[in-house]
């Protein structure tokens, strides 16, 4: 009978059925009498099954992170991030992590979302607002200095939509209804301070405003992603 | 047709009547001073206790259907097991007291059973899907989550993590490093005393008060609710109002962004700032006594006061701006 913990070492190469007999006999007479292993076994299974119908390798159109990342600073740079307790370190997550990330890469996915998606103990990226208005010279208007971060922030909040779309079945109907809901706010203040910027390209304050909600948008999808 | 439902009837019967019944427990291990005591329990509580033994004691009831108590231990490390058994699904809680070397560092895992942790100093992890979980005392540091139950801390720690879905997060005492606290749609509450300050919550109400650092808040729909006497940092939310009362940090720079809340400040009557407000549609009252406005128009507002020390910017769309002194 193996312990808890050399099954727990074990629910990676079980659930993708690379075990040898023995031990995934061992496996299978743990997870018998453990809750929380199975749970495990089956949430990854799941996630393997839609793994198992997406394309095997949909390259990126292009390197975003090259042209995201001077604007969408990760929190390191503004102030020291503490990681508390990693996943892996007690219960080992890097398996859900991983597949996770291989969705979203075989989906399309970008340097930026790997960086969202990384694990706690890398340290939690986050986006801070873009100032539109710095970011281009002042003879551009704010609307079309916006432009190309827009195009990334959509970007960004697909391919983590796409992800947690993914997840989706793994969270209470509850927890579910209240993201969805949220996410409606969001795309209601996004349009709203959209429209109002197309009307008036050149206020700075509007590209800041809407940048500031396309910016809560990721974190929340970044949070809902992580549960 | 009858018979088809009475025997799986007669079987539960029969694995009820055989399920084994309540037992008291009472176990022991000796261990080092430092090290990690690992409990599992799926249903019931857990209530850990620090002592000045070096010794693990578990006490307590082992839940009818439970298989036994696993105690085993190598080195420093102690592993406590509520052992169910292979089939059978008629499992009742256990609850079970541990004692364990005040500086261990502990690690709690359970489904449905409540974990109460007190008094230790070392790090403390507990998780829990459905389950409370508390933690109090001077542990080194914290995590603390439950998907649907509450996280809470209350004590002196260096760094705290709390978190759950739906369920309620607070965390009150003093934080000397970083406090971290999230929900979806739960409040979250730092009555802490801390360093720094990250609270998140969807659609719950995050309130953050005795703040002595930088904090960063964000919702989107819930609001957000401030207070102390060194307030700085960046607050932001989509629908929620921003209420804030008490004192800027000195040199500090905060920021207040809400879409469609409103935003209200009640600051202090020696507050030192120069504020920016910006506004597309809601409007800007501004009550602070001596404030000097240096331009000011339908959809924005910049003025001083004192000093101008610390730097604000207050930012909505359609929320209305409220300025006034306590």
């Amino acid at each position: 009978m193996i312990t808890h913990e050399q099954a727990v070492g074990r629910l990676d190469d079980f659930a993708g059925g690379e075990l040898s007999g023995r031990e995934r006999r061992e496996v299978h007479r743990h997870l018998e009498s453990c809750a929380e292993c199975s749970a495990e076994v089956a949430a990854l299974r799941s996630l393997l099954d839609e793994a198992r119908f997406l394309p095997r390798e949909v390259a990126p159109e292009r390197d975003l992170w090259a042209g995201i990342a001077p604007r969408l600073q990760p929190r390191a740079a503004e102030m020291p991030v503490i990681a508390l307790h990693p996943r892996s370190a007690w219960q080992p997550r890097r398996w859900l992590l991983a597949a996770a990330a291989t969705v979203a890469v075989a989906v399309g996915s970008s340097l930026a979302t790997l960086a969202l998606l990384r694990p706690p103990a890398e340290g939690p990226i986050t986006l801070t607002t873009i100032d539109a208005a710095q970011a281009q010279p002042a003879a551009t208007s704010a609307f079309a200095a916006f432009a190309p971060a827009e195009v990334e922030y959509r970007r960004a909040v697909d391919e983590l939509a796409t992800l947690l779309a993914t997840r989706r079945d793994r969270l209470a109907p509850e927890t579910v209804a209240t993201l969805e809901r949220s996410l409606g706010i969001i795309d209601i203040a996004i349009a709203e301070a959209r429209t109002a910027l197309e009307k008036d390209p050149n206020s700075r304050e509007l590209a800041q405003m809407l940048s500031t909600v396309y910016d809560t948008k990721v974190r929340m999808l970044q949070q809902a992603v992580e549960l | 047709m009858k018979a088809k439902i009475l025997i799986p009837a007669a079987l539960a019967v029969l694995a009820a009547g055989s399920a084994p019944a309540q037992e008291r427990i009472d176990a022991r291990r000796s261990t080092g001073a430092t090290g990690v005591v690992e409990i599992h329990n799926v249903a019931g509580t857990v209530r850990v206790l620090a002592w000045n033994r070096n010794e693990v004691h578990v006490t307590g009831t082992l839940g009818r259907g439970s298989d036994r108590l696993e105690l085993v231990g190598e080195g420093d490390r102690v592993v406590v097991r509520v052992v169910l058994p292979r089939r059978g699904h008629d499992n009742r809680g256990s609850d079970i007291e541990v004692r364990v070397p005040g500086r261990k560092t502990v690690n709690v895992r359970t489904v449905s059973a409540d974990i109460n942790v007190a008094g230790v100093t070392g790090s403390v992890d507990v998780r829990a899907v459905s389950g409370d979980v508390g933690v109090s005392g001077r542990p080194r540091d914290v995590f603390a989550q439950s998907r649907s139950g509450d996280a809470s801390f209350t004590g002196e720690s260096g760094r705290v993590h709390a978190e759950s879905v739906s369920g309620d997060v607070t965390v009150g005492g003093t934080v000397r490093e970083q406090v971290e606290a999230s929900a979806v749609s739960g409040d979250v509450s730092v009555t802490a005393a801390s360093g720094e300050v990250r609270a998140t919550s969807v659609s719950g109400q995050v309130e953050v008060t005795s703040m002595r650092g930088r904090a960063e808040v964000t919702t989107v729909s819930g609001d957000v609710r401030l207070a102390g006497r060194a307030l700085h940092g960046s607050f932001q939310t989509v629908s929620g109002g921003i209420y804030v009362s008490g004192d800027l940090a000195r040199d500090g720079t905060t920021s207040f962004n809400s879409h469609s809340g409103e935003i209200e400040l009640r600051l202090s009557s020696g507050t030192s700032a120069a504020v920016d407000v910006s506004t597309f549609s809601g409007g800007i009252l501004n009550d602070m006594a001596g404030a000097r406005v240096t331009r000011s128009s339908r959809r924005e507002q910049h003025f001083t006061v004192g000093r101008g020390d610390a730097r604000v910017s207050i930012r909505t769309f359609s929320g209305g701006v409220k300025l006034t002194n306590r």
